[in-house]
């Protein structure tokens, strides 16, 4: 039994798992205040879904997401704050997304604060 | 006394003298016997123009026009005097007789019954002496007088005057004018008395127009023998009052006097006076009407400038709001991570605790802590500058300050709408430089000044610029110099960005107050100046010149009542 004052155990390490990572999901950030990336990957961190990894892409205003959406279509979901370099930067990015990028499987995820 | 049968001697001499008398009057003389004429003298033949032979012999009828004036023939009515006359009756009358080439003339004619002659042969003969005397001129005359009465008359009976005679105490006449005025009979005015005692039948009043009249009348002497005219209030026979002028002059013994009806003109001066009464409680009530609407626009007006200052502070609180969002939602994001990451190594630590996951876990302890803490020191030093900023705003408080700590803090509080428009500002100060005067005011004059360039200089800019810097003068005066590089402002609009309500952008969001309260703030609370230098597409300077001791005596006032925007109207 533990009691308070008992020395803190460790138990054995895990083998690291052997072949190929499967590659993350990924999800791609987009605000223009550095301590939101910071803070959401921290959150995020260790989060598996349907056993695979997240890997996080960063953007620090609308322009700089489209890009990446440009670069890699698979991006699965988007962390998208409104108020960036407009009032309605991130909804501008909504629309370009659905409909001059033509990516309507981008699930986006809204941060309205 | 015997009588004497005169000799030839003295007939001849008698009948000189006959003679003498007859041939020399002046009036003309017939002898006629029989109707017929058989002598006359030279007035005679003068009167009918014709020489004596031709009288002779005529029967007077023949010296007359056909009819007499009152239409009877002159044959018949001569036959009826000569009738008379020869019956021994003295005859006297008008007659009109005929003047060869001259036409008629009237005469004064008698007819003298003579000796009758009693000749052999012929028996006794009736004779009478006709006397004729020219009256034509005389009756001319008369008959102009009379004219001349009866127009006289006239006149003074249809003079649109009123006019009566007076001589000594009675009234003579008066015309159809006077009764028509006056309304009184004439059996009433017999005497003046009567007419004092009708036309003022007010003691007091009679005594004072009377002694005016009596006086009047003492003045025409020397008046040139006119009455002075003067007005008096009098008494018709209807029981009215009239205005009444009265003067008059005097012709020969008696007095003629006048009378002019002025009540119209008095009713029409007291209607004129009225009117300018009514003319004058209009216009005082006119008057107070727009005093009432100027103070109304002037409450109106401190109204919404109060209530553009509250705007101010309620988008300041958005800003607030907004900026505070950020830096506590992360706090907020971080620690719930936490909490899930602590419940994981309670259940790690049951179950068996691997080393790596808990020095895991210590690594996003330590990276959450920082996250943690450097956001809530964000979101703190937000709400304190916030706070000073809105108690500086809304209660104008007087205070020792540092003015780059002012302006920090008002770059604080814009930069939501300086981002969001993407204007670069930057400031530059001496440091150190310490007031004392009120901060809010000061930050709500710079906020105005900076929004105004947001909103206006930058439609058409790349970059835009906004550059705050600020230091002391010669005098030790604190200037504050903002630039910005944007459109500047057309020459038409600068001397006018200052005046309350001037706006280019009405129903764009602009008020027109924001640069009226900028320029009122500075110039009265602060005591200071406030230039603007501009030219288009040159960008705008405004420089704000402020004595580091903010005037004694602009007391701390409630946002918007300030006396600056009182005295704008």
């Amino acid at each position: 039994m533990t009691s308070a004052d008992d020395l803190l155990l460790f138990v054995d390490e895990d083998q690291p798992p052997s072949g190929n990572p499967q590659a993350g999901w990924l999800v791609l950030i987009v605000d223009d205040d550095p301590d939101v990336h910071q803070a959401t990957e921290l959150a995020l961190r260790g989060l598996q879904i349907e056993q695979r990894p997240l890997q996080l892409l960063h953007a620090h205003s609308g322009a700089e997401a489209a890009r990446l959406l440009q670069q890699n279509p698979d991006i699965a979901v988007l962390l998208l704050d409104v108020v960036m370099e407009s009032d309605d930067a991130g909804l501008q990015l909504v629309q370009r997304i659905r409909h001059e990028l033509n990516n309507p499987l981008v699930r986006i995820i809204l941060r309205t604060g | 006394m015997t009588q004497s049968t005169p000799n030839q001697q003295q007939l001849s001499t008698l009948l000189g003298v006959y003679e003498e008398m007859v041939e020399s009057a002046h009036d003309g003389m017939l002898l006629v016997e029989d109707n017929i004429i058989i002598g006359c003298n030279p007035a005679a033949c003068a009167l009918y123009g014709i020489s004596r032979d031709e009288l002779i012999g005529l029967h007077p009828a023949d010296l007359s026009p056909e009819f007499q004036p009152d239409g009877e023939s002159s044959a018949s009515k001569a036959e009826r005097y000569m009738a008379a006359a020869m019956a021994g009756i003295l005859q006297k009358f008008h007659w009109q007789y005929l003047r060869r080439g001259h036409g008629e003339f009237t005469a004064e004619v008698s007819l003298n019954p003579a000796r009758p002659i009693d000749l052999p042969g012929l028996g006794v003969r009736p004779r009478y002496v006709s006397i004729i005397r020219d009256v034509t001129a005389a009756q001319q005359q008369a008959a102009a007088l009379r004219d001349s009465e009866i127009r006289f008359r006239q006149l003074f009976d249809e003079a649109p005057v009123a006019l009566a005679l007076i001589g000594g105490d009675a009234v003579i006449a008066r015309n159809k004018h006077w009764y028509t005025l006056f309304g009184y009979s004439a059996g009433q005015m017999h005497s003046i008395e009567d007419w004092w005692r009708l036309a003022y039948p007010d003691d007091d009043y009679r005594r004072v127009a009377r002694a005016a009249w009596d006086a009047s009348v003492t003045n025409m002497p020397d008046n040139g023998n006119t009455l002075g005219s003067r007005e008096y209030r009098v008494r018709c026979a209807n029981g009215e009052d009239r205005h009444v002028l009265i003067g008059g002059a005097a012709i020969g013994q008696e007095l003629m006097v006048s009378f002019h009806d002025m009540t119209e003109q008095h009713q029409a001066q007291q209607a004129l006076a009225r009117l300018n009464d009514e003319l004058e409680q209009r216009v005082q009530a006119r008057t107070a009407e727009l005093e009432q609407a100027v103070q109304h626009l002037s409450r109106t007006q401190q109204d919404l400038v109060r209530s553009e200052k509250l705007a101010g502070l309620g988008s300041l609180m958005a800003g607030i709001a907004h900026e505070l969002n950020t830096p506590i939602g992360n706090a907020v994001m971080v620690t719930s991570s936490l909490q899930t990451a602590e419940q994981q190594l309670r259940d790690d630590l049951h179950n068996g605790l691997k080393r790596s996951v808990f020095e895991r876990f210590l690594g996003e302890l330590q990276e959450s802590t920082i996250i943690i803490e450097r956001n809530l020191r964000r979101a703190a030093e937000l709400i304190s500058s916030f706070k000073q900023v809105a108690v500086d705003q809304s209660s104008y408080q007087r205070r020792r300050f540092d003015l780059a700590e002012v302006l920090h803090e008002l770059r604080l509080t814009l930069s939501p709408s300086l981002r969001k428009a993407q204007v670069e500002l930057s400031e530059e100060a001496t440091p150190g430089l310490q007031m004392e005067s009120f901060p809010g005011p000061l930050t709500q004059v710079l906020m105005n000044i900076v929004n105004n360039a947001v909103m206006h200089a930058f439609a058409d800019c790349t970059q835009p610029q906004i550059h705050i810097q600020a230091g002391t003068s010669n005098n030790d005066d604190v200037f504050i110099r903002i630039e910005d590089n944007g459109c500047g402002i057309a020459p038409e609009h600068l001397s006018r960005v200052f005046d309350p309500f001037f706006t280019t952008k009405l129903g764009q969001g602009g008020s027109g107050l924001g640069l009226h309260i900028a320029y009122s703030l500075t110039t009265e609370l602060l005591g200071g100046r406030i230039d603007i230098h501009s030219q288009p597409g040159q960008g705008t300077r405004l420089e704000l010149h402020l004595p580091r001791q903010a005037p004694a005596g602009t007391a701390a006032e409630p946002a918007g009542t300030h006396a600056a925007v009182r005295n704008t109207l």
